[in-house]
């Protein structure tokens, strides 16, 4: 491997540059000092990198996140879940994971699930006798699940990057989903139990019924998301437009939440998102062709070979491995980077595709809020005005959990594989 | 486009003013783009499904639309310093290092985006004289491939012309010696 491909991203990478350009420079310079290729191929690698039909699902999905955070979704989500566990010990606590994961299922944006839920259930949670520090770890510890819950915008990353079914692995991310939100309730429903907490007022008010017709709408999103994909109607790039008018219709017209104004300010904000994401799949793209290239992958591939690790072992290292890179680089460029470099090795040891895709996903979810670089961290800060360290150290007990979980989706392949096989 | 510095005339008062309301109808622009993306998305999905038959290009045109989207868009993310990056340790230098360390870095990114969009360029001179077309949708093939030519273009303007008013104020002796041509956003 040439230095290039090493030094120049490391070092441009601790100066605080955009990612996309670390990764550019990098392939560039690797290109016209080592390369006899015409450097008109930087820009053909990079069109190819965005010409991609399945990527149209990111901006879609993140557009419909958008709409979904400015229309007073949260709230309607978080009303109809207390008013199903509102009866129990730490019903706020609950809302709070249950929230997580039906935004989640709407839109699939880690950051803008804290965002949300920090606005939404934050302050009641510290009203209610949660405690600062608790509060601040569990909101945001709770968007992790919002990345694994499909619709993911990581896992149609993933699937482009990986050439893997985006249908596939929404699927096989509804148990691990799942699971991550159940470990979370357990957590904190024992947590509860030993402070005593109250049960929330807000379940007797209105009930079930009321809740629910008043979130239904919202409620519906999932449904026809994804039984739209896997009832064959539409491919997940349509299904992200579907997502899209749907919640623009319903938060227009039903709630009256949204004003044509706020709907073209949404779009604005959803465009500047979507470039802020895929600039990094186009220059991505470029470096993995350099890292291809330059016999990358098959050089680790030789060496991972002679280390002899079982399938086991492997995951270990790399489950290691990506929670330390999730701490300090974002999910986006993480699986664009690794993912070209990992998939030989992957298909040697015969680990499934899909299974690493979630547990790949499910490892850079964590890093989104380990200390010190997750950026849900920095959310939580931003939004809450909270102290770094105490955000630090509300988060511990949330992340041990959440490893627990980790390690069940990792070695038990069959959390992730099992809808895949049977629907 | 945004964060260009202070003027100091009436006259680039008045140009910067025209370039804030260019650049806010562009982004504006970006957010059509997207929202008439999801209503042709929808159109084809249904049209399939009611008239038996997708609309012809659709899905080219929604691609191109996407590579207009993440180009042009990322001029706007550079003029703003909001792209994704780890800055926690140049947050962490004294403050002239950080305006030193932020400069070095602009001029690597005017370089390297500068350079691309050169080769960008040669493409896209070499398509239009080809005459190419895309398959279905018939776009010439240098529109939707001049999206890489005019997005890093626009990089490199909005980053250089704060470098050159800074260079022009401490020319001129006007500057505090300490204001860098803006902030990192971060992530």
């Amino acid at each position: 491997m040439t230095w290039t491909l090493l030094a120049i991203p490391c070092l441009l990478f601790v100066a605080g540059l955009p990612i996309y350009i670390v990764l550019l420079a990098g392939a560039a310079a690797t290109l016209l000092l080592f390369m006899s290729v015409p450097p008109a191929a930087l820009h053909q690698v990079m069109f190819g990198g965005v010409d991609n039909y399945a990527l149209l699902a990111v901006p879609f999905f993140i557009f419909a996140g958008d709409l979904m955070a400015r229309s007073g979704i949260a709230e309607r989500l978080t009303r109809w879940v207390l008013s199903l566990v509102g009866h129990l010990r730490g019903s706020l606590g609950l809302a709070t994971v249950g929230t997580a994961t039906l935004l989640g299922a709407v839109s699939g944006s880690s950051p803008a699930t804290v965002a949300a839920l920090a606005q939404t259930l934050y302050p009641d949670l510290k009203r209610s006798g949660y405690g600062e520090r608790f509060s601040l770890g569990l909101v945001t510890s709770s968007g992790s699940i919002a990345i694994i819950v499909p619709p993911s915008i990581a896992m149609i990353l993933y699937g482009a990057t990986a050439e893997q079914s985006i249908p596939r692995l929404f699927l096989a991310g509804i148990v691990p989903g799942l699971l991550l939100a159940a470990v979370m309730a357990a957590y904190i429903l024992i947590w509860a139990h030993r402070q005593k907490l109250p049960t929330d007022e807000r379940a007797e008010q209105g009930g079930l019924a009321g809740a629910t017709g008043d979130a239904l709408a919202a409620l519906f999103m999932p449904v026809i998301v994804l039984g739209g994909i896997y009832l064959g109607f539409f491919s997940p790039t349509e299904a992200g437009g579907f997502a899209c008018l749907y919640i623009l219709l319903v938060a227009r017209f039903f709630f009256r939440s949204l004003s044509w104004g706020g709907i073209l300010e949404s779009a604005t904000h959803s465009a500047y998102l979507t470039a802020q994401v895929l600039i990094i799949v186009a220059s991505a793209g470029v470096f993995s062709w350099i890292l291809s290239v330059q016999g990358v992958p098959q050089a680790l591939l030789g060496w991972i070979a002679g280390l002899e690790l079982s399938p086991t072992g492997f995951l270990l290292v790399i489950n290691a491995f990506l929670l330390l890179l999730g701490c300090v680089l974002d999910p986006t460029s993480a699986i664009l980077v690794l993912t070209p470099i990992l998939m030989p090795i992957i298909q040697h040891l015969g680990i499934d595709p899909i299974h690493f895709g979630i547990v790949m996903t499910v490892n850079l979810s964590l890093g989104m809020f380990t200390p010190p670089f997750g950026l849900n961290i920095f959310v939580s800060q931003s939004v809450l005005g909270a102290r770094l360290a105490e955000i630090y150290r509300g988060i511990l007990p949330f992340f041990c959990v959440q490893l627990i979980a980790l390690a069940a989706i990792t070695f038990v392949p069959q959390l992730s594989l099992l809808l895949t096989t049977t629907l | 486009m945004p964060s260009t510095p202070k003027a100091a005339s009436g006259s680039t008062s008045g140009l910067a003013t025209v370039f804030a309301a260019a650049g806010r109808a562009v982004r504006l622009a970006l957010g059509l783009l997207l929202i008439a993306m999801v209503l042709l998305n929808v159109a084809n999905a249904l049209s399939r499904y009611l008239l038996g038959q997708a609309i012809t290009g659709s899905d080219e045109l929604l691609v191109f639309g996407m590579v207009w989207l993440v180009f042009l868009g990322a001029a706007f993310v550079t003029a703003d310093r909001r792209h994704l990056c780890f800055d926690v340790v140049s947050r962490a230098l004294p403050r002239r290092a950080r305006g030193l360390l932020q400069v070095a870095g602009d001029l690597i990114v005017i370089l390297l985006l500068g350079f691309v969009a050169l080769q960008s360029l040669d493409v896209v001179e070499r398509l239009a004289a080809l005459g190419q077309r895309s398959m279905a949708a018939a776009v010439p093939t240098y529109v939707p491939h001049s999206a890489i030519l005019v997005g890093f273009g626009l990089s490199v303007l909005v980053l250089f012309a704060p470098l050159m008013g800074a260079a022009v104020k401490a020319l001129r002796g006007t500057g505090d010696g300490q204001e860098g041509p803006g902030h990192r956003g971060g992530q």
